[in-house]
Parts: structure tokens; C-alpha cells; sequence
């Protein structure tokens, strides 16, 4: 069994799968940004009603981000002291890759890049990019692009859908890495994505310099 | 798109009042960015909008800690540059998350994180004059139209 976990987002995602990456339980919800609070419990929820024991997972599948930075932290935390607990392989996935395979008619997916930028990961496109919330509408259009609730409505997009289904994409993905690399990824070097350009407008006066 | 202009103050509870107008007026997600060398009023200005935004904890300068946070009408995120080795450190450490988009950020030594400073601020750089008084000239620029509105309200009414 796969337990996928995906919390780029305030609308985080948990999935059990088969070895083969194919999804019997999931929970996806917008919830208050305390993934801290809410990820275990889920978890532990989802699997009970599925009638399955944590210490049946084979491995631990976690997206990675770009995004939020408390939440990536907090499901990097939770699946990698799993793995090591359980002495399973863990697997990290792109989260914006992830939210696009979840929603095949997506044509971009939109996270939060702190509190005024966004990550924006075309379909097709191999990286994210930052944007701001000024550029967004004019790169998305009027097509559906998969988006956390809080950050459809602080940004003003519409034709958004959550990315409930994460979870269920991140197993899925990580099942086709484990069939290729069976141990997965390096439980001490696996660490949130941070993607961050420079912005380009310097500060008017620099009076401390870097040295 | 620039709003700019600029303050002189005599004492540092005027400085103090410059920061308690922002932190009355601040807006959720504003981001004020002080510059200015040691004991120029920095700190000062940030206990000043954390008394505008009602926050009755003790306001230290947070060098050590690199971000306090306080609560208060809005959660007031006080972040402190001048201990990072390098801007990008900001970002691994997380001075800039995305909860700062539903409070206030006030970011001392906001110059060293270069073009990692989120680019929609009200930005001030307080500099002392030559004279070797308490007197501050206080040069500010306001960067988006929501931060134009911060400055016109609390920095350019009488």
C-alpha cells in the first residue's frame, strides 16, 4: 500500500493505493492552513475506514511543491518520519505536476507563492514560474486551471478547481518511479521544493551591503 | 506606479508615531520594509506599528530569532534581515510565507534581501542627519496601489 500525502496547498490531499498506484480511499478538503493539525488525524481516519493498518504501507508518497511553505514542511515532515519509522522507501513528486494529472482538463495549475505571487505550471511546461497577481489572468485566460480555494478568491481567478485529487495523482506518479527505483528517493536529501526568482526591483537606497 | 515622499523627525516617539499611523491604517498583506543603519529609529518604527495594530505583546528586534510574530488587529510578522549571510536564506527560512498575505509584515534591514523583497511594499529609509542629533529624515516609496493608499493615508495627512 501507497500512503500519498499532498500539502503544497490549504486544500491538502491524503490517498491509499494499491503498490500499483491506484487509489481505494481519499480525502481531499479545503481547510484553515494548520496541516499540523489535520494531516494525522485524517490519515489515521482514512485508513481505518478503508480497514487498513499504517504498518502495511510499502512506501510513502509526498509532493514536493512549490508552495505553501508550512504545509510542504509539515507533509515533508510527517511522510519521511513515517518512512523512517516504517523503514520504507519515499517518494517525492512535483506537487503542480501532480494537481494537473489529477484535473486532465486543467490547462495550468496556479499555487501560492508567499503573499503576493503565485507559481504557475502550464501543462506542458517542464518548471514553474513565479508570477504575480497582476500577470496571472493574462497568462491563464479563461480556461480551468486547477487552483487552492483561498487563492482563487485572494487572487479574483475564476473556473478554478482545488486540487482534492492530489494525492490520488502523487500515488500514482510515485508508483511509476518505485517501478523504475524501487528504493525511491534519499530519505536524509528529500526536502521541499522552494522556487523562487528574483524579482527584479531593487530597493531605492542600499545603505548595508553585503560584504 | 510609484507613490514617494518624505518625513523629518525630531525624536524617536515621533518615529515611533510614523509606525503607529502604518500599523492603524496597514491593510491585510501589507508589507512595510525599513531601511537604515544601526540605531536610525528601525525598531522604533516597527513597536509604533505594533501599537497602531493593537498588539500588547513586548516588540523586541527580533536579530536573533529572525521573525517574531504578534497578534494583534492584524497578525503583525516582525522580521529581521540583518543576521542573514544571504537573500536567499530569506526564502529557506521562511521570513516570507504565504500566511503574511492575511497579516502585516514589517521587515528590518529590508535592503539585504535585495530583489527577494516581495515587490509590493511600502518601503522607508530612515537616515539620521549630520548633525548628530535624535533627527531623522524619513525617505519613503510605495510600491502598488494598495500600499500607495497605506502611504497616503498615514504618511501624507497632517
Amino acid at each position: 500500500m501507497i500512503i500519498a500525502i499532498e500539502s503544497a496547498s490549504s486544500d491538502p490531499s491524503l490517498a491509499l493505493a494499491s503498490t500499483e498506484g491506484v487509489a481505494f480511499a481519499t480525502d481531499g478538503w479545503t481547510g484553515e492552513g494548520r496541516q499540523a493539525s489535520e494531516l494525522l488525524p485524517r490519515l489515521l481516519v482514512l485508513l481505518a475506514r478503508a480497514g487498513h493498518d499504517l504498518r502495511e504501507a510499502t512506501s510513502l508518497a509526498v509532493g514536493v511543491g512549490p508552495g505553501s511553505f508550512t504545509g510542504l514542511r509539515v507533509s515533508m515532515s510527517l511522510a519521511k518520519g513515517m518512512a523512517l519509522a516504517l523503514r520504507v522507501p519515499v517518494v517525492g513528486i512535483p506537487s503542480l505536476e501532480a494537481w494537473l494529472e489529477a484535473e486532465p482538463r486543467a490547462t495550468a495549475a496556479v499555487a501560492r507563492a508567499g503573499a503576493q505571487d503565485a507559481y504557475l505550471l502550464a501543462r506542458g511546461a517542464t518548471e514553474p514560474q513565479i508570477v504575480s497577481a497582476s500577470e496571472l489572468p493574462g497568462l491563464i485566460g479563461g480556461s480551468l486551471i486547477a487552483a487552492p480555494s483561498e487563492l482563487a478568491r485572494a487572487f479574483g481567478m475564476s473556473g478554478t478547481v482545488p486540487p482534492y485529487e492530489a494525492a490520488t495523482a502523487v500515488a500514482r506518479l510515485a508508483a511509476a518511479r518505485l517501478s523504475l527505483a524501487p528504493g525511491g528517493d534519499d530519505l536524509a536529501l528529500l526536502e521541499p521544493w522552494y522556487l523562487r526568482a528574483p524579482r527584479g526591483v531593487p530597493s531605492q537606497e542600499a545603505v548595508s551591503r553585503w560584504p | 506606479m510609484d507613490g514617494q515622499g518624505s518625513l523629518s523627525t525630531a525624536a524617536p516617539q515621533e518615529t515611533r508615531a510614523i509606525g503607529h499611523a502604518l500599523g492603524s491604517h496597514a491593510h491585510a498583506g501589507a508589507l512595510v520594509a525599513l531601511i537604515g543603519p544601526l540605531g536610525a529609529g528601525k525598531t522604533e518604527l516597527a513597536k509604533g506599528v505594533a501599537e497602531g495594530l493593537g498588539v500588547t505583546s513586548v516588540v523586541n528586534s527580533p536579530t536573533f530569532v529572525l521573525m517574531n510574530e504578534h497578534v494583534g488587529r492584524l497578525r503583525l510578522y516582525h522580521i529581521d534581515a540583518y543576521r542573514l549571510d544571504d537573500p536567499e536564506e530569506a526564502l529557506a527560512a521562511g521570513l516570507f510565507d504565504d500566511r503574511q498575505a492575511a497579516g502585516v509584515a514589517v521587515v528590518e534591514w529590508a535592503d539585504r534581501l535585495a530583489d527577494r523583497l516581495p515587490a509590493e511594499r511600502l518601503e522607508l529609509t530612515l537616515a539620521p542627519e549630520p548633525d548628530g542629533t535624535d533627527h531623522r529624515r524619513i525617505s519613503w516609496r510605495a510600491i502598488g496601489a494598495a500600499h500607495r493608499r497605506l502611504a497616503a493615508e498615514a504618511l501624507t495627512k497632517p
